[in-house]
């Protein structure tokens, strides 16, 4: 199992006002391919911040952050961009689709942004991962909120990351589509796909590899999360 | 699929707001096209006109100026003579269009007006007098045979009071000569009905002003350049310069207030049209606010998002550029209808000149605002931060 993320003493502290906000306050951890993580916690615990940061999407106050055995604290803008167009797909709590665009164009734009030769092949496949093969061409406004989820993590899959992030990716939705969205999150994890996953949904993390316990922005063993108390 | 793929698809969004926007880039382009046409159409109309005047100078012998006007506006010239080669000298000026000398006499007749007297007015003339006078037309006969030959020809009611028609013979008292009447000429309103017209050269010899003629009638190129050759004009000894400043400062003036009228409405409607793509592009990206943000999330860079909402804004101001061409082609007869009720001195003829010029110039133009009214759309999106962007909407 290689390691695709690996953090160590992480810290993120925001400033508001006079107050020192440490949203991470020191976090260790890791995750490697074939492996489904979930992280769990209070809300404003820190999930999203730590989420954020491994996708660097933001960068910590102090720490370290290898991405796919490649330090990137420090990292240029530019370079972030690079590491995540190559190592990581991000799903949000909504689908964040444009809603002008059918399901598969949808998926093409992380090839467009990333300049590669667009593979027509890879895309099909993925919308045929996610479960939407023959929907290629709907207008994702047509499409159900589960659905529209699955092509989000379609578009997040299309440019084959190492590790795929999601922050509460099924707090909206049904069980129905809970429990499907689960099983897919486990069949990707069996094909090599590092899964990260912050959430509420004590059945998506059930069925996770490994459950870290968050708050107040340090990781806690399992019996001091306030989660259970 | 290609991010101008995305940005078209993006005005479908708001197809309302999109119409209304690329509407208002139409009317500015239609009224900038309209107002390019209406530039190059008016001045050539007023040219027209103005050509359809005839002279524009008299250059004539140095008199009283009042004299001399009076007798020009009447269509005669001073009584004063000035040497033939003053004519010989100027017309070779780059300047002049055409140019026509002639050499104005009177003589006493006492059998005139039933026996009371009074002065005939002999005039020598060439045939650029034609194009000089365009109105002049033959009611009979026709133009001299020679440069010098003994014939006339006779305006309107010099005709009528004479009792002559073409063939018939005619006796200038005081001077030993039977002259032919070769042609008449129909009525044109002006002094010259009641003249007798020569050839220039029969003209000088017969009342012994040998190389000497009264005037000359100069029609320019270019009625702007009338200040100016005015001035030259009076460089020459011995004359004097009478331009008929009325067309001139008409003409002139005419031709700039339509240009202050054309620019500033241009001004204007492309500033209306420009702030109305801002205000679009701008709402559309703050609508977009998390859209931006998962953009980036998913890969795309600044540049990326700077290009997409620059294009989309160079989308919008390239259709209303197409629309408004279209729009000014079809509209034209109307927009020249409302210009002509407009306008304290319409010419003749279309004064709203549609041309290709004026329709690429526009469209350029349209393409142009886009350009620039992109930028700041643009870079706002372009440095929204991913993650406050999604939080935005959460
Ligand atoms: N940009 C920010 N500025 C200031 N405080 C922030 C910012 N983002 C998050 N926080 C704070 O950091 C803490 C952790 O937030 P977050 O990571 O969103 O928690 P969670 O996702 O677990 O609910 C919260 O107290 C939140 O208010
Ligand atoms: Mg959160």
């Amino acid at each position: 199992m290689v390691k695709v993320i690996e953090a160590s003493g992480v810290k993120k502290h925001y400033q508001r006002g006079p107050e020192t906000v440490r949203a991470l306050d020191g976090v260790d951890f890791g995750i490697s391919s074939g492996e489904m993580a979930a992280i769990v916690g209070p809300s404003g615990s820190g999930k999203t911040t730590l989420m954020n940061l491994i996708s660097c999407l933001d960068s910590p106050t102090s720490g370290m952050l290898e991405i796919a055995g490649q330090d990137v604290t420090g990292f240029s803008e530019s370079q972030l961009i690079e590491i995540r167009r190559k190592n990581i797909g991000f799903i949000f709590q909504r689908p964040h689709l444009i809603p002008t665009l059918t399901a598969r164009e949808n998926v093409e734009l992380p090839f467009i942004f990333s300049k590669q030769k667009m593979n027509g092949d890879v895309i099909s496949q993925k919308l045929d991962v996610v479960g939407l093969r023959g929907r290629n061409h709907i207008q994702v406004r047509m499409l159900s909120g589960g659905d529209m989820q699955r092509v989000a993590i379609a578009r997040a899959l299309v440019l084959n990351p190492k590790v795929l992030i999601a922050d509460e990716p099924t707090a909206r939705f049904s069980t129905r589509v809970r429990i499907g969205m689960t099983e897919l999150f486990r069949q990707l994890v069996r094909s090599g796909l590092a899964v990260f996953i912050a959430t509420h949904d004590l059945d998506l993390a059930g069925s996770c590899d490994r459950m870290i316990h968050l708050q107040d922005g340090v990781i806690v063993p399992k019996e001091m999360s306030s989660l259970y108390a | 699929m290609k991010l101008l793929m995305i940005a078209f698809k993006n005005l479908k969004r708001r197809k309302l707001r999109s119409l209304f926007t690329i509407g208002g880039v139409a009317i500015a382009v239609a009224v900038l096209v309209s107002l390019l046409g209406f530039s190059a159409g008016y001045k050539k109309a007023l040219t027209n006109d103005i050509d359809k005047m005839g002279y524009q100078v008299l250059v004539t012998a140095k008199g009283c100026p009042y004299e001399a006007a009076t007798l020009m506006l009447k269509g005669g010239g001073g009584l004063r003579y000035m040497e033939q080669d003053v004519y010989n000298g100027i017309v070779s000026d780059e300047r002049i269009d055409k140019a026509t000398p002639q050499l104005i006499h009177t003589v006493y007749d006492p059998d005139r007006l039933d026996g009371r007297g009074g002065f005939a007015l002999y005039v020598g003339i060439m045939k650029s007098h034609l194009e000089l006078k365009p109105w002049t037309k033959f009611k009979s006969g026709k133009w001299f045979t020679k440069d010098d030959a003994d014939e006339v020809i006779m305006g309107f009611e010099a005709a009528e009071l004479e009792q002559r028609s073409v063939g018939d013979k005619i006796f200038i008292p005081g001077i030993e000569k039977i002259l032919t009447v070769v042609g008449i000429f129909e009525r044109t309103g002006t002094q010259d009905d009641g003249v007798i017209f020569l050839p220039l050269k029969s003209a000088q010899q017969l009342f012994d002003l040998k190389d000497k003629i009264s005037g000359i009638g100069i029609k320019l190129k270019n009625i702007e350049e009338l200040g100016q050759f005015e001035e030259d004009m009076y460089e020459v000894p011995g004359t004097q310069v009478i331009s008929m400043a009325q067309v001139k400062g008409t003409f002139l003036n005419l031709v700039s207030s339509a240009k202050v009228l054309v620019t500033s409405v241009a001004i204007i409607a492309v500033f209306v049209a420009a702030i109305g793509v801002v205000n679009t592009i701008l709402m559309s990206v703050f609508e977009r606010t998390q859209e931006i943000g998962v953009m980036k999330a998913i890969g795309a860079s600044k540049l990326d998002i700077f290009r997409l909402i620059w294009m989309e804004t160079i989308l919008v101001c390239t259709l209303g550029g197409i629309a408004g061409n279209i729009g000014a082609l079809l509209g034209g007869s109307i927009v020249e209808r409302v210009v002509k009720g407009l306008l304290p001195y319409a010419p003749e003829g279309q004064i709203v000149l549609i041309t290709p010029t004026a329709l690429l110039t526009s469209l350029i133009g349209a393409i142009i605002l886009g350009l620039v009214a992109g930028i700041y759309p643009a870079y706002r999106a372009s440095s929204m931060r991913p993650i406050e962007a999604i939080r935005s909407g959460e």
